[in-house]
């Protein structure tokens, strides 16, 4: 009975991922105990499940994939494999809301892409999720990077799998707009958007006035536009690129399939269909986002540069919760009076009010250790004032919902994927580690196994 | 019992001293208390006395007068409470405040150039130095020639000309590819733009031959005769030498120059220095590490060299003296603490250890009489991240006491 409930809830909340599995299993359920996948519990830790209070020394109780109980007395049925967690500390799985790091490379060199899916690029034995598995993450949203004008559609996956189907949460899970111009100025940037973005906008007014969507002789002719090269101007500064941005390869684009593709992906942002990933470099970006979400009626995921902070107040009108700068604490100098000035950003954000949740630096040996793990961000946050429950659930609750799967994960909660990590202490403590991640009930990933981890922690010259 | 002797006998000194102790009698007629301090913390970290234990500093004119766990003082002074209290960071590795331009680029052989003489005393570098509890920092010219220059000590805050501690102070070598990496190997042999070494061959012929000719009386070709002194200098182990070397075999190379010309150098970087650990259990050479620091990254990936988190420890076990350096040492020595370091050994490394390194052990990184009132405020414990800096002193001077970080 339990089994088909848990396949039809699946199916219905649009996962079409690992339902083989989960059959398999009703059939094989005539000896749970000798089955890997049977009922798990973890016993002794602490729990913060993030929403509800810290229990001390609790239980929980897991079910093909899914948290069956959580609590103080919990009963642990017979044939339940059990963890003992005694002294660590169990946290929901955290979720990253933006990372291009699955992707093998993060920017397209066509600047107008929205026909394509970052599902197509994601490597399931990228170094990244490997990383992610080893320090708690256990969703990700794969987004494009932020230096293509429409780079592509998002996807947000499991952390770990081996083919990108049975990682996938969603797919189409936003589409990436970046203001910041990676060659020309400004006016040309919104340009060439609004652009893309009123052809769409017209195809719908057209739908709805029943007339027919002659989108093949239409998007010939625009294609043939698009296919000339962007202005570019000579001598200009180069513009900062992202990792990887050398070896991009032209995409297509340019043809009729993918221009009728690409108008379907920004019909679906207009009517809402899928939220937009707007990437805005500095302040002057945050206003020209708002102008393009009112005229189109989008709905925005804000993912904010250093410079954004200067438009707080604006953020704050709108109390949707902001994707910050990986990097929370920088200085700045006033160009006229030469004067220092360090810019704190959740310290600043939080004055002003305005939700956020973190990003890291990603796992690249050029980035710093502090910047690259969440439990840091978050620490750093609580060091300029936040409180650690709020922190906590910056980087788990807050960007679940932020990104449309907080029914999934998040939180421990009864009914809720069992995405789970246990770490040896409290969770922002610099001596802590993250013991087991668990997703979907399945153990992904264990400190004491991980070769890796030691050698790093003991130099052995080889 | 132990608390009153102390107390006692403090009290007993500072009255004996109030006649003569020029801070008690000068500074209670003007601005009675802004050169006398008395910190109250509830943990005092430093690797003298009881570490992490509740305990009071007594400051007057810029240096630290008296530690203990409770003090009595007469006269008017600014009380501070505390939470946590460390002694100022010392970076042994940094170009901060370094103008102009890091390194030459024209020529290989330019010991005598200092950086001393190109500090923007007024750079926002130090304000960031101050601001992440740095108070005392080497300046060390960059690695773009062989011979790169000299280093020196500087406070990060304070009046200028009081600033200095060592001016024209050690002569830094780069021991390692650095050197080459603008030097084209297919320019015209006599244009301005050829320049050599082209590898990193060259390198260590430059540092040899330039050595062999000073050493047997001649002098550095095509150089300023300063610059011969100045080789001079090192070969008569009058003037300590900084090798900067990353992979293990710069760092031979650096070792084995060091065992040709009878010079001992100080390795700087030291990132792959746990592959030829033994060779350093059986010699007295010490390591500023720096493969913690965020900038390390970079040459990582040029070099190939592999990180290692835990090589600290590796240093701590082959007894070889060593220190963190590089930008926001803090993290790294809480990065060190997470990777192994116990929560002394790691503080040390940003502390005590580096003052050592730089001989400077008698003035800076402890909280003891008569050293430099040079202090940092927590608002935690040091180690932790979600700690943050209240203040920092500077020779007896607060920085960053901001109203609102309380």
């Amino acid at each position: 009975m339990m089994n088909h409930f848990s396949i039809f809830r699946i199916i219905r909340t649009g996962t079409i991922f690992r339902t083989g599995t989960i059959l398999l299993l009703g059939l094989a359920t005539t000896d749970a105990r000798l089955h890997a996948d049977g009922p798990l519990a973890i016993q002794g830790a602490k729990i913060i499940p993030i929403v509800g209070e810290p229990i001390a020394v609790g239980t929980i109780l897991i079910r093909e994939g899914k948290i069956e109980a959580i609590g103080k007395d919990i009963v642990i049925p017979g044939e339940a494999k059990v963890i003992d967690a005694t002294g660590k500390v169990v946290m929901p799985g955290f979720v990253d809301a933006h990372n291009a790091g699955a992707m093998t490379s993060a920017n397209e060199r066509n600047e107008l892409v929205p026909f394509l899916s970052v599902v197509d690029s994601i490597d399931p034995v990228a170094p990244y999720f490997e990383e992610c598995r080893r320090n708690g993450i256990t969703s990700s949203a794969v987004v494009p990077g932020n230096s293509t004008l429409i780079g592509g559609q998002a996807a947000i996956v499991k952390t770990a799998g081996q083919y990108v189907n049975d990682m996938l949460l969603k797919r189409e899970a936003g589409l990436k707009i970046s203001l910041r111009p990676a060659s020309g100025n400004r006016m040309s940037q919104l340009a060439k958007l609004r652009k893309e973005l009123d052809k769409a906008k017209k195809a719908i007014e057209k739908e709805a006035r029943g007339e027919k969507p002659d989108a093949a002789t239409e998007v010939k002719k625009e294609g043939e536009e698009a296919a000339k090269p962007a202005d570019k101007p000579e001598g200009g500064p180069e513009e900062p690129k992202e990792e990887g941005s050398a070896e991009r390869q032209p995409a297509g684009g340019n043809d009729a399939a993918s221009q009728a593709a690409g108008i379907e992906a920004l019909k679906k942002a207009i009517k809402g269909e899928q939220p937009v990933y707007i990437y805005c470099e500095t302040g002057m970006d945050v206003t020209a986002a708002f102008q393009l979400i009112a005229d189109y009626s989008l709905k925005p995921i804000l993912v904010l540069g250093q410079g954004c902070y200067k438009a707080a107040d604006l953020l704050a009108k709108r109390n949707e919760t902001v994707i910050l700068d990986p990097s929370l604490v920088f200085w700045e100098t006033n160009p006229r009076s030469r004067e220092d000035k360090k810019i704190i950003l959740p310290q600043l954000y939080q004055a002003a009010k305005v939700p956020f949740i973190f990003q890291t630096e990603g796992f690249g040996a050029r980035t710093s250790l502090g910047s690259s793990f969440f439990w840091f961000q978050a620490a750093t946050a609580v060091k300029y004032g936040m409180s650690e429950k709020e922190a906590l659930e910056a980087i788990t609750l807050m960007p679940a919902k932020r990104i449309g799967i907080s029914n999934l994960v998040g939180s421990i909660e009864v009914g809720k994927d069992a995405d789970l990590v246990i770490l040896s202490g409290e969770p922002l403590n610099i001596s802590t580690w993250v013991e087991q991640t668990i997703i979907d009930g399945k153990v992904v990933y264990e400190r004491s196994k991980d070769e890796k981890i030691k050698r790093l922690l003991a130099p052995v010259a080889e | 019992m132990q608390k009153t002797v102390f107390h006692f006998i403090a009290a007993t000194i500072l009255a004996g001293l109030a006649a003569i102790d020029p801070c008690n009698s000068v500074g209670q007629e003007k601005e009675p208390s802004s050169d006398r301090f008395l910190i109250r913390a509830k943990h005092i970290y430093s690797n003298n006395g009881a570490y992490g234990e509740k305990g009071e500093v007594y400051i007057c004119d810029g240096k630290i007068k008296f530690v203990g766990p409770s003090i009595d003082v007469p006269g008017p002074l600014t009380v501070l409470e505390v939470d946590s209290l460390m002694p100022g960071i010392v970076d042994a590795y940094s170009s901060r405040g370094l103008s102009g331009g890091t390194s030459e680029v024209s020529r290989e052989v330019t010991p005598e150039f200092d950086t001393y003489s190109a500090i923007d005393w007024s750079s926002r570098d130090f304000a960031e130095a101050v601001d992440e509890g740095v108070t005392t920092v080497q300046i060390v010219p960059a690695t773009e020639s062989v011979f790169s220059g000299l280093a020196c000590i500087v406070k990060t805050a304070g009046n200028s000309g009081e600033r200095t501690v060592a001016a024209s102070g050690n002569a830094v070598l780069a021991v390692c590819s650095d050197p080459t990496s603008r030097n084209r190997a297919r320019s015209r042999p006599e244009g301005i733009y050829m320049r050599q070494p082209t590898n990193r061959m060259g390198v260590v012929w430059i540092i040899r031959s330039s050595l062999s000719r000073v050493r047997s009386g001649g002098t550095v070709d095509g150089a300023d005769p300063m610059s011969t002194e100045l080789l001079k200098e090192i070969l008569d182990g009058k003037r300590q030498s900084l090798a900067i070397s990353r992979t293990d075999f710069d760092i031979r190379s650096a070792l084995d120059l060091g065992d040709e010309f009878g010079f001992k150098p100080i390795i700087y970087g030291g990132d792959e220095v746990y592959r030829i650990i033994e060779e350093f259990k059986k010699r007295d050479v010490k390591v500023v590490y720096t493969a913690l620091a965020r900038s390390a990254a970079s040459n990582r990936g040029s070099e190939g060299t592999a990180l290692r988190w835990n090589v600290p420890g590796k240093l701590i076990e082959a007894k070889v003296p060593f220190c963190l350096a590089g930008e926001s040492l803090l993290d790294q020595a809480r990065f060190a603490h997470r990777f192994g370091l116990t929560h002394e050994q790691a503080l040390a490394a940003i502390t005590s250890r580096p003052a050592d390194i730089l001989g400077l052990s008698n003035r800076v990184g402890s909280i003891e009489a008569e050293k430099d009132a040079d202090l940092v405020a927590l608002s935690g414990d040091p180690m932790q991240p979600t700690s943050n800096i209240r203040w920092t002193m500077i020779s007896g001077k607060i920085y960053g006491n901001d109203k609102s970080k309380q």
